[in-house]
């Protein structure tokens, strides 16, 4: 019994670790293709975490050390909950979005955390402004996600995934797309991308969070974006795209990351008070539109 | 029993006048053993429920004036947790208030803000609860400000919102004492309840000045700045208490009153105009709460003062509890009570290790701290686990509690409630990120460079603390077990739940897998980042500079500590819409002079005048009470 579940544990880890830094390669290509330049191959993501790995690295105390596994566990955890395609972990909890919401926190929480420890001004701007734009793009994603609570009775994604099965007309994608497009654009906060990236900003405070991690614990970090594209497409791709069968879920998956790249890769940056604006009055309205037509 | 450890309390409390100042720590311990002696008792009693004490004191004109006391599970429950933290609190205590100024005023006093906790608490009847509230009010204000000058500014906040709201609440008394010929409280809503179809006007003025009393009492808007003056001046262990403990007494008497009488109206819908299914009346008071909880998120991540941040997260946590109770489902309720619950456990956590924080530095700005956590690792995790908590992230008990608010909010369609819950709940993390770093992380100034943990004793309830938080997240049944008895009490549907499941209409959670799982996914860090090739420590200033000597290019370790206006690109968004709260009292402060200094030297001036003002206003009084009476 529980032999079954760290199995199953071990293969949701590491499937979102490999899966995640495959679209972190493949995007990288992509958004190569639309500035037409060259990128590295799309396995380039895999050889950077062995690289980051196998260097000597430095940390200043051991909230740092702490800190940064902190961050990778809290994302992991996360994806746990996430059903995956037709697989779960807990066959008893299948998703439960407001566990995985809070859970997800923990992972920024301990990031956080740990480069704030590196005592580097740069990375805690960095993080100020990127709990700032938390602010504002949970506002549109906490209400698709009352929405879909609401249309399904259950705050499950498995079952929100159940009621979406048939055709692809039966999709929370087609039911309700103003909620989906508002959530796109949180997903574009959520993932950190242009304009959406004030909290890395190279040009402005050396990109930010990152600017003392060096070694496995850049490494770290790979994996933890990795990780979290994994996490946050999944989410999406549970609410409104229907979940699907594993090579549907991931396809849908990609799908999403690649118009989040759409998009970043044609976009400046927003200053992030105006980012958070922004999110509390397009994709809030959106969201808040479709909630109204669902309510009257 | 009750009355029998009230009246110990006096007597030791008179009795640690005699420890002289050399052995003050001793007045400490006698306070400590009562406590603990109370907490004992309060232990016991969980098997003896409506068990009830009365006391005659005198009988005038045909009124009783009685202490009565009823063992109810919603008081024990709040007894029990109160009196638990008050002892942690008391430990930390003993050595905190060694070097202390007119400690022994302050620890006079907290014997009874024990006293008036067990008698609200366990209080009947209204009379008995006002003359609690009124003695906690007191003994309060004499340990927030003993004779120090800035907290006197601080607890005058308090003390006349706290008066105001009393006063008010005992015109609603005396308003239902009219009706009913008796201070019980069960008629008192009863009563009310009727009044609601034949009087509708007169049944909300007092269920107004109830609110009113309880309302001022828990800092919900438009009272919502006393918190942030008089808990950050007040001494640092008592800001423990007054953010974990009691403001939670307001709460407790809307549960007490309130709660009750809506669940009335919400069974017997005639008179009233429902909302959602519940009274509208009910429904603005969530509403209430939910702007409270998103005013003082923002307030809070305004702040410098590590207390006033604290002291407004307390507001913000007040805010949640309200708006889940006053939706009057029971998972609404339960997770109003539980948010309480965990909000005292964790809030204490917070505040002893601020306290802590203090005593070692001397400093409550922000900006002037940095780096502690490398010092102070116990203080640190404590604060860290506090906040994790606060924050509401799995698996500590903060989570639990606000899953469970989540739940009332979601099942029962509160699309808006639940937004603006969720976003003073994301704020929160915006504030508690900023404390965590501008006090624990970040560059250790060099002037703390020789700074020592606090001594064991004051670590000893953090210990403690750290446990409590991290068992009620992980078993939350042991707190949902006894509210599950509360909810009986007000013949509510019981929460289906195991000691870690708890279950809701929407959806299950596992709390011990939970925990397990973060467990694993942190053992799977733990694993790569073995893997991975052994990191090396260096001095931060010394990657800044090349290895060279930091001094030689006037580098210090404050320069790079980043604190001072943290979010101020953020705050600047509000600025048009910000009102000045706290101004409008004190504007409201300097009327109030003005006239009475008018009034002074108009009438005052000419003995003469007094005179006849004082023989008009007696006269009046005398044919008041002659004709109308």
């Amino acid at each position: 019994m529980v032999n079954n579940y760290i199995l199953r544990f071990l293969f949701a880890a590491f499937l979102s670790i490999i899966l995640g830094l495959l679209y972190m390669g493949i995007g990288r290509k992509y958004i190569a293709r639309i500035r037409r330049c060259y990128a590295g191959p799309f396995y380039q993501s895999y050889i950077d975490v062995i690289k980051l790995f196998s260097k000597k690295s430095i940390s200043h105390n051991w909230i740092m050390d702490f800190g940064v596994m902190m961050g990778f566990a809290g994302i992991i955890a996360t994806v746990i909950f996430l059903p995956i395609g037709p697989f779960t972990v807990f066959p008893d909890m299948k998703g439960n979005l407001i566990v995985i919401m809070y859970f997800m926190t923990i992972g920024y929480l301990g990031m956080a955390m740990g480069v704030a420890a590196s005592g580097n001004p740069n990375a805690t701007i960095g993080i100020a402004r990127a709990l700032a734009l938390m602010v504002g793009y949970e506002i549109p994603f906490a209400l698709a996600v009352i929405l879909l609570v609401f249309v399904n009775k259950s705050s499950l994604l498995a079952d929100i995934i159940t009621t979406q099965q048939g055709s692809i007309f039966h999709w929370n994608a087609f039911r309700y797309p103003f909620a989906f497009v508002g959530s796109l654009i949180a997903l574009q906060g959520m993932l950190g991308e242009q304009p959406f990236d004030a909290m890395i900003a190279p040009a402005e405070i050396a990109s930010g969070p990152m600017v003392e991690l060096s070694g496995k614990f850049l490494g770290f970090g790979f994996l933890q974006h990795g990780a979290q594209i994994f996490l946050e497409t999944g989410i999406i791709a549970a609410m409104f795209l229907g979940g699907g069968t594993f090579l549907g879920f991931f396809t849908k998956q990609l799908f999403l990351y690649l118009v989040t790249l759409s998009i970043a890769a044609v976009f400046p940056r927003y200053r992030f008070e105006d980012a958070v604006k922004f999110f509390w009055i397009i994709p809030t309205s959106l969201v808040l539109i479709q909630l109204l037509i669902f309510l009257i | 029993m009750i009355g029998k450890i009230l009246l110990s309390g006096v007597l030791i409390s008179f009795l640690s006048l005699f420890v002289r100042k050399k052995f003050n720590y001793f007045r400490w311990i006698l306070f400590s053993i009562y406590t603990l002696l109370t907490l004992f008792f309060v232990y016991i009693w969980k098997n003896d429920f409506y068990f009830s004490e009365n006391y005659k004191i005198l009988s005038l004109y045909g009124l009783n004036f009685s202490l009565n006391f009823k063992i109810t599970p919603l008081g024990w429950l709040f007894s029990f947790f109160t009196t638990l933290l008050t002892f942690l609190i008391s430990i930390f205590s003993i050595q905190k208030n060694q070097e202390e100024e007119s400690e022994k005023i302050i620890s006079f006093f907290w014997f009874y803000l024990i006293i008036s906790n067990i008698g609200i608490f366990f209080a009947s009847d209204f009379l008995t609860l006002f003359v609690f509230w009124e003695l906690m009010t007191f003994s309060s204000y004499f340990v927030i400000s003993p004779g120090w000058m800035k907290s006197f500014r601080a607890v005058n906040y308090y003390f006349v919102l706290s008066t105001i709201g009393a006063f008010f609440m005992l015109l609603g008394i005396g308003f239902l004492y009219a009706g009913t010929k008796e201070f019980s409280i069960e008629t008192g809503y009863l009563y009310l309840f009727t009044l609601f179809s034949k009087n509708p006007l007169l049944a909300v003025l007092i269920t107004l000045t109830f609110i009113l009393g309880f309302f001022t009492k828990s800092a919900l808007i438009p009272f919502h700045i006393w918190p942030a003056q008089a808990h950050a001046e007040a001494p640092d262990d008592f800001s423990a208490f007054l953010s974990g403990i009691m403001i939670k007494y307001g709460l407790f008497g809307n549960l007490l009153f309130l709660v009750p009488l809506f669940l009335l109206i919400k069974e017997y819908p005639a008179t009233q105009i429902i909302t959602n299914k519940i009274p509208l009346f009910s429904h603005i008071l969530a509403w209430v709460g939910a702007i409270t909880s998103v005013v003082a998120t923002f307030l809070a991540i305004e702040s410098n003062d590590m207390k006033k941040l604290a002291a407004y997260s307390t507001v913000a946590n007040i805010g949640y509890a309200t708006t889940a109770m006053f939706t009057l489902s029971s998972y609404g309720i339960a997770g109003g009570i539980f948010q309480i619950v965990t909000h005292a456990i964790f809030k204490t956590a917070i505040f002893l290790s601020l306290a802590a924080v203090k005593y070692r530095t001397h400093e409550r700005e922000m900006h002037k701290l940095g780096g502690l956590a490398y010092k102070m690792p116990v203080t640190f995790l404590t604060f860290l686990l506090g906040i994790i908590a606060a924050a509401g992230i799995p698996p500590l008990n903060g989570y639990a509690s606000k899953w469970m608010i989540y739940q009332s909010l979601l099942a029962y369609r509160f699309p808006f409630l639940t937004v603006m819950i969720f976003l003073s709940s994301t704020g929160a993390f915006m504030y508690l990120f900023r404390a965590l770093h501008s006090i624990f992380l970040g560059q250790l100034p060099e002037k703390f460079d020789d700074i020592k943990e606090v001594p064991i004793l004051m670590q000893i309830p953090m210990y403690i603390l750290m446990g409590l938080m991290l068992l009620t997240g992980v078993y939350p049944g042991i707190v949902l077990k006894p509210i599950n008895s509360v909810l009986q009490f007000y013949n509510l549907q019981p929460l289906k739940l195991t000691y870690t499941t708890m279950f809701s209409t929407l959806s299950s959670v596992d709390s011990l897998k939970v925990f397990l799982t973060f467990a694993g996914s942190f053992a799977f860090a733990f694993i790569l980042y073995l893997l991975g090739k052994p990191r090396k420590h260096v001095q931060p200033l010394d990657n800044y500079t090349a290895g060279q000597d930091p001094k030689e290019f006037g580098l210090t370790r404050e320069l790079y500590h980043f604190a001072l206006k943290f979010y101020e690109p953020f705050e600047h968004m509000f600025d048009s819409y910000r009102t000045d709260t706290k101004e409008f009292y004190d504007s409201f402060e300097r009327k109030v002079n003005e006239i009475g200094k008018f009034l002074k030297e108009t009438l005052s001036g000419n003995i003469r005048n007094s005179v006849y003002i004082f023989i008009f206003g007696l006269v009046i009084i005398i044919l008041y009470g002659w004709l109308v009476w």
